[in-house]
C-alpha cells in the first residue's frame, strides 16, 4: 500500500491519542519516515504492522482500529486534501458509491501500483442495497464499514449498515453489505 | 474526426460538444452541455455565448479553419460553464465542432457551487489526474519536510551517543587497565625466584584482579547490549527457590567471610515454578545481593519473595533484597541507578558504578521496575517487582533444573573455532558433561569431518578467516542427513536468532558462552543414543518416561490421541489465524504447547510459546515468523514420534 495510508493512520492517532503515541506505535512496528513517504508504495506487511502495533498501543481490537480508520479517511483525511474529487465522486452516497470504481480508475493513473478493491451497487428494493465489496487483500472488511459508515454521516443518509457475510475467495475477499433506509435512498 | 461518426458517439468521448458554422452560429450541442448552458441550443452566435480566453478573438470562421490544433478555452457568458477543447473540421469544411469537457480549474477557481460529477470527464482527461496530484504534491512537500527534521534528529542522537560512547570507553579503558596492570605485575613478580615467601599472596592478588577485570568486561557486555538493544527476553519455566538458593550458593563464602548471615523465605502465593526470563532475574539479584553484601559488616542480608498481584496466569513478583549494612544517603536514593555512580564499601571495595544500573535497565526490559528504601547506618531494602506468569506445565525440564540434577549428556559434537583457546575451554567444558568431542579450527576441515563422521551436533563459530562459519554451515546442511548447526558467536544486535536461523542455523550462543545457554541448547539437541532421526525435535528422555510411567502399549494409545488432536488444534491455529481472530491463536496454542511438552516435542513447545505470547501481545510480525515454521515443526514432530516407536520395535 501506498505512504499515502500510513500519513493517514499517523494524522488519525494524532489527533486522537495524546502526544507520543505516533511514536509507540511506529517505534512498536519497527516504521520510520522513510516508510511513510505519500507516493511510494510499499508491501502490504508494512501496513498491516502499522495496525497491528497501533490496535496493541490503543489496547483496541484490530477490527476496531481499522473501523475508526475507515471513518477518519471519509470524515477528516479525505476531504483535507481531495476534497474536489470527493465532491466530482458524487452529491449523495448512493452516488458516491456507484462511482466508486470510476474514482479508483482516476487515482491509478497518478498511483502506478495502487490495487483498488471493487465496489458494485445492487439495489434490491425500495430502502434496501447491497454493496459488494471485492478486494485482493484478506482482512481490510472493518476498515470498508467504517468507510461506509463515513459516508453515511458525510451524506446525512439515515442508514443501518450491516455486513451480512464475508467470503474468503481464491485471490483475497468478497463481503457484502446490506444498507436499509427506512425513507428510501437519496440516489 | 469523420462527420459520419453520430453524436452520441462523439458525445462519449468529449462531453461537451457544438457545432459552429461559417456565420460562426453555435448548434447541436451535447446533452450536457445544453442541461448545464442552455442557450446553446438557440441558435446563437459563438460571441453571444461565449469569452473566448484561448487561442484569440474568434471573428470568424476562417480563425477556427486556420487554428485547428489550437488549445480553446471558452468562458460561458453568464459564468455557468467554462471549456476546454478544441474545434475539430468538418468534412464538407462548412463547419467545425467544439469538442471538449468542462474547465476544470477555471470552475474551482470562479464557480466552486458548481457541481460536476466524474462522468462529466472522459476517462482520457488528465484535469483529474492534475487536480489530484497537485493535493498529493503538498503531502509530498511535507514528506520531504519530515524526512528532513528526523535525519537531524538522528545525526543528533547519533553525535550525542558517539560522545557518551567515547566517555563510556574512556571509563572502561582505564577500570580494566587497573586490574589488568596489577594481573601482569603479580604474575612478573611470581616468575622472581627471590619472591617466593610471597607467592601466595601474589597469586591472590592476581586471582582477584583478575576476577574484578572479568567483573568489568562482563559489565561492560551487557551494558553494550542494552544499549544496542540486543537484550530479548527469553521466558522459561523455572523455580525461583532454586534461583534464590543459586544466587545464595554463589555469595555465601563472602557473606561469612564478611560476618554476614544469608536467608531467604518464599511466600506461599508463589507459585512452585514460574514462566519468565530466569537469567536476567538471576542477573539482577546477584547485582543487588552481592551490593547488600558488600556494604555490610557484621549483619544480615535476607530476600523475600511473595506475589503480589494476580490475573488468571499473570501475577507481579516482588522480591526484596534486605540488609543491616550502612545504608544510603536519602540525596543519593536516585543517583545510585545512573552509570558510572561509585562508593566505596565499607571494605574499601570499589565497583564499576554499572550494577545498578544494568539491574534497573534489566527490570525494566523484563517490564518491571527497583526502587529503594535505606536509613543511614541502619540498611537498606531494594525492592524488584517483575509481571511473570504462573508456569501451568511443570513436565518439562528446563536448562536451570537439567543443571541442579544433572549435567551428562550423550553425543557426539563437533566444534570449530579459529581460536585454541576457545575451542580448548569449550572442549573440556563438553568432555565434562559426559561427550564426545572433535574440536577443528578451520569451516573447509568442518565440513570434510561433518561428511566424514557423524555427529549430533556442532557448534559453529562465525568469524574465521577464509571461509567464514556461515559458509561451511551451509555445506553440511547439504549433507544427506545434517546435524544440527548452532552459531557461536560474539555479535550483539537485535534479533540474532532470528538473523542466524534466517541464514541456516538451528539455534545460536552468543560469547562469552553462559553454561545455562549452552545447557538449553544441549538439552534441545542431544538425547539419549537411541534418538536417532528426528533428533532434536523430540527429548528421548520424555518418552523414554512416559514409557516407564504408562507401559508401552499405553504409550502408543496416548500417542495417537496427541498427535490426532495436535493435528486438529493447528488446523484451528492456522485457520483463526487467516482470520486474525488472535484470542483463539492464543487459546489453542497454549492448550498444545503443554501436551507438545509432555512428549518431548521441545521445539513445538518453543515454537507454541512464542506464537501464544505474541498473539497475546498483538505483535504481529513474530506470530507471522512463527507461524511459518509451525507446520514444518509440526510435521517433523509427528513424524519423530512415530518413528520412535518403530525404531524400538526394530
Amino acid at each position: 500500500m501506498y505512504g499515502l495510508i500510513h500519513g493517514a493512520l499517523r494524522d488519525m492517532v494524532e489527533q486522537q491519542c495524546p502526544p507520543g503515541t505516533w511514536a509507540e506505535i511506529s517505534s512498536l512496528a519497527g516504521i520510520d519516515q522513510s516508510q511513510m513517504l505519500t507516493m511510494r508504495a510499499y508491501d502490504d506487511a508494512i501496513t498491516f504492522k502499522l495496525v497491528g502495533a497501533a490496535s496493541q498501543v490503543l489496547d483496541m481490537e484490530i477490527e476496531e482500529s481499522l473501523n475508526t480508520f475507515g471513518r477518519f479517511w471519509i470524515a477528516d483525511f479525505a476531504p483535507r486534501g481531495y476534497d474536489q474529487l470527493m465532491n466530482l465522486t458524487g452529491s449523495t452516497m448512493v452516488q458516491f458509491l456507484k462511482n466508486l470504481n470510476e474514482l479508483h480508475d482516476r487515482i491509478s493513473t497518478t498511483f502506478c501500483d495502487f490495487r483498488p478493491p471493487r465496489f458494485d451497487i445492487e439495489v434490491v428494493g425500495d430502502g434496501e442495497i447491497e454493496v459488494h465489496y471485492r478486494s485482493d487483500r484478506a482482512g481490510l472488511t472493518p476498515f470498508v464499514a467504517g468507510l461506509l459508515e463515513g459516508l453515511r454521516d458525510r451524506f446525512e443518509e439515515p442508514c443501518s449498515i450491516e455486513l451480512k457475510e464475508t467470503m474468503a475467495t481464491s485471490d483475497g475477499e468478497h463481503s457484502v453489505f446490506q444498507l436499509l433506509s427506512e425513507g428510501g435512498f437519496d440516489v | 474526426m469523420s462527420e459520419s461518426l453520430p453524436a452520441h458517439v462523439l458525445d462519449s468521448l468529449f462531453t461537451m460538444c457544438f457545432d459552429v458554422d461559417e456565420q460562426l452560429r453555435v448548434s447541436n450541442p451535447s446533452g450536457p452541455l445544453a442541461s448545464r448552458y442552455s442557450q446553446t441550443r438557440e441558435h446563437r452566435t459563438l460571441s453571444t455565448l461565449f469569452d473566448v480566453h484561448r487561442p484569440g478573438p474568434i471573428t470568424e470562421f476562417d480563425d477556427i479553419r486556420n487554428d485547428e490544433r489550437a488549445l480553446v478555452l471558452l468562458v460561458a457568458k453568464d459564468k455557468s460553464i467554462a471549456l476546454r477543447g478544441q474545434f475539430v473540421m468538418l468534412s464538407d469544411g462548412l463547419r467545425a465542432r467544439f469538442v471538449g469537457t468542462p474547465w476544470l480549474p477555471w470552475m474551482s477557481a470562479n464557480r466552486p457551487d458548481v457541481r460536476f460529477n466524474l462522468t462529466d470527464f472522459p476517462k482520457f482527461d488528465a484535469q483529474l489526474d492534475q487536480a489530484f496530484h497537485l493535493a498529493t504534491q503538498s503531502s509530498m512537500v511535507e514528506d520531504l519536510e519530515q524526512l528532513n527534521a528526523e535525519l537531524t534528529r538522528v545525526r543528533e542522537a547519533e553525535l550525542d551517543a558517539n560522545r557518551m560512547r567515547a566517555e563510556f570507553f574512556a571509563m572502561m579503558s582505564h577500570e580494566m587497565r587497573t586490574p589488568l596492570n596489577a594481573v601482569i605485575n603479580a604474575l612478573s613478580l611470581l616468575k622472581d625466584p627471590r619472591r617466593t615467601p610471597d607467592r601466595e599472596r601474589l597469586t591472590n592478588v592476581a586471582q582477584d584482579a583478575a576476577d574484578h577485570l572479568l567483573e568489568v568486561i562482563n559489565y561492560v557486555l551487557d551494558y553494550s547490549k542494552i544499549d544496542a538493544g540486543a537484550m530479548i527476553l527469553t521466558p522459561e519455566q523455572f523455580s525461583i527457590e532454586s534461583t534464590l538458593k543459586g544466587v545464595i550458593g554463589i555469595v555465601q563464602s563472602r557473606a561469612e567471610e564478611k560476618g554476614v548471615l544469608m536467608t531467604y523465605d518464599v511466600d506461599s502465593s508463589v507459585p512452585s515454578h514460574l514462566l519468565g526470563d530466569e537469567q536476567k532475574l538471576r542477573q539482577i539479584l546477584m547485582n543487588l545481593v552481592g551490593n547488600a553484601i558488600k556494604f555490610t559488616d557484621d549483619g544480615r542480608v535476607n530476600i523475600n519473595v511473595v506475589a503480589k498481584s494476580s490475573e488468571g496466569d499473570h501475577l507481579d513478583i516482588q522480591i526484596r533484597v534486605m540488609d543491616t549494612g550502612c545504608g544510603i544517603a536519602a540525596s543519593q536514593l536516585e543517583e545510585i541507578f545512573e552509570p558510572y555512580w561509585t562508593r566505596q564499601s565499607i571494605g574499601g571495595e570499589l565497583g564499576t558504578g554499572l550494577g545498578l544500573n544494568i539491574s534497573r535497565r534489566l527490570a525494566e526490559l523484563m517490564h518491571g521496575q527497583i526502587s529503594v528504601e535505606s536509613i543511614r547506618n541502619q540498611g537498606s531494602c531494594f525492592t524488584v517487582v517483575v509481571p511473570m506468569e504462573c508456569a501451568t506445565d511443570t513436565s518439562s525440564e528446563t536448562s536451570n533444573e537439567a543443571g541442579a540434577r544433572s549435567i551428562t549428556f550423550d553425543g557426539r559434537v563437533l566444534i570449530v573455532d579459529d581460536n585454541a583457546t576457545n575451542l580448548l575451554l569449550q572442549q573440556l567444558v563438553l568432555e565434562g558433561m559426559g561427550l564426545d568431542v572433535t574440536t577443528v579450527d578451520n569451516g573447509p576441515a568442518s565440513i570434510e569431518l561433518a561428511t566424514a563422521g557423524s555427529f549430533d551436533l556442532v557448534l559453529m563459530d562465525i568469524s574465521m578467516p577464509g571461509m567464514d562459519g556461515i559458509e561451511a554451515m551451509q555445506h553440511i546442511k547439504q549433507l544427506p542427513s545434517p546435524p544440527p548447526v548452532v552459531a557461536l558467536t560474539a555479535h550483539v544486535g537485535e534479533n540474532l536468532a532470528r538473523d542466524f536461523c534466517a541464514k541456516g542455523f538451528d539455534g545460536f550462543l552468543q560469547k562469552p558462552v553462559v553454561e545455562a545457554d549452552m545447557l538449553r541448547e544441549l538439552e534441545r539437541w542431544l538425547g539419549s543414543t537411541e534418538s536417532g532421526v528426528g533428533v532434536g525435535i523430540i527429548a528421548s528422555s520424555a518418552i523414554d518416561k512416559m514409557i516407564r510411567q504408562i507401559g508401552r502399549a499405553g504409550f502408543e494409545k496416548v500417542r495417537q490421541l496427541f498427535v490426532e488432536e495436535a493435528e486438529r488444534r493447528i488446523a484451528t491455529i492456522l485457520d483463526a489465524w487467516v482470520r486474525r481472530d488472535l484470542e483463539t491463536v492464543a487459546r489453542e496454542s497454549h492448550a498444545l504447547a503443554g501436551s507438545s511438552s509432555s512428549f518431548g516435542g521441545e521445539r513445538l513447545y518453543a515454537c507454541l510459546k512464542q506464537i501464544e505470547i505474541a498473539s497475546k501481545e498483538r505483535d504481529l510480525p513474530v506470530v507471522i515468523d512463527a507461524m511459518q515454521d509451525l507446520r514444518s515443526i509440526a510435521a517433523q514432530t509427528f513424524a519423530s514420534l512415530l518413528q520412535h516407536d518403530h525404531r524400538s520395535a526394530g
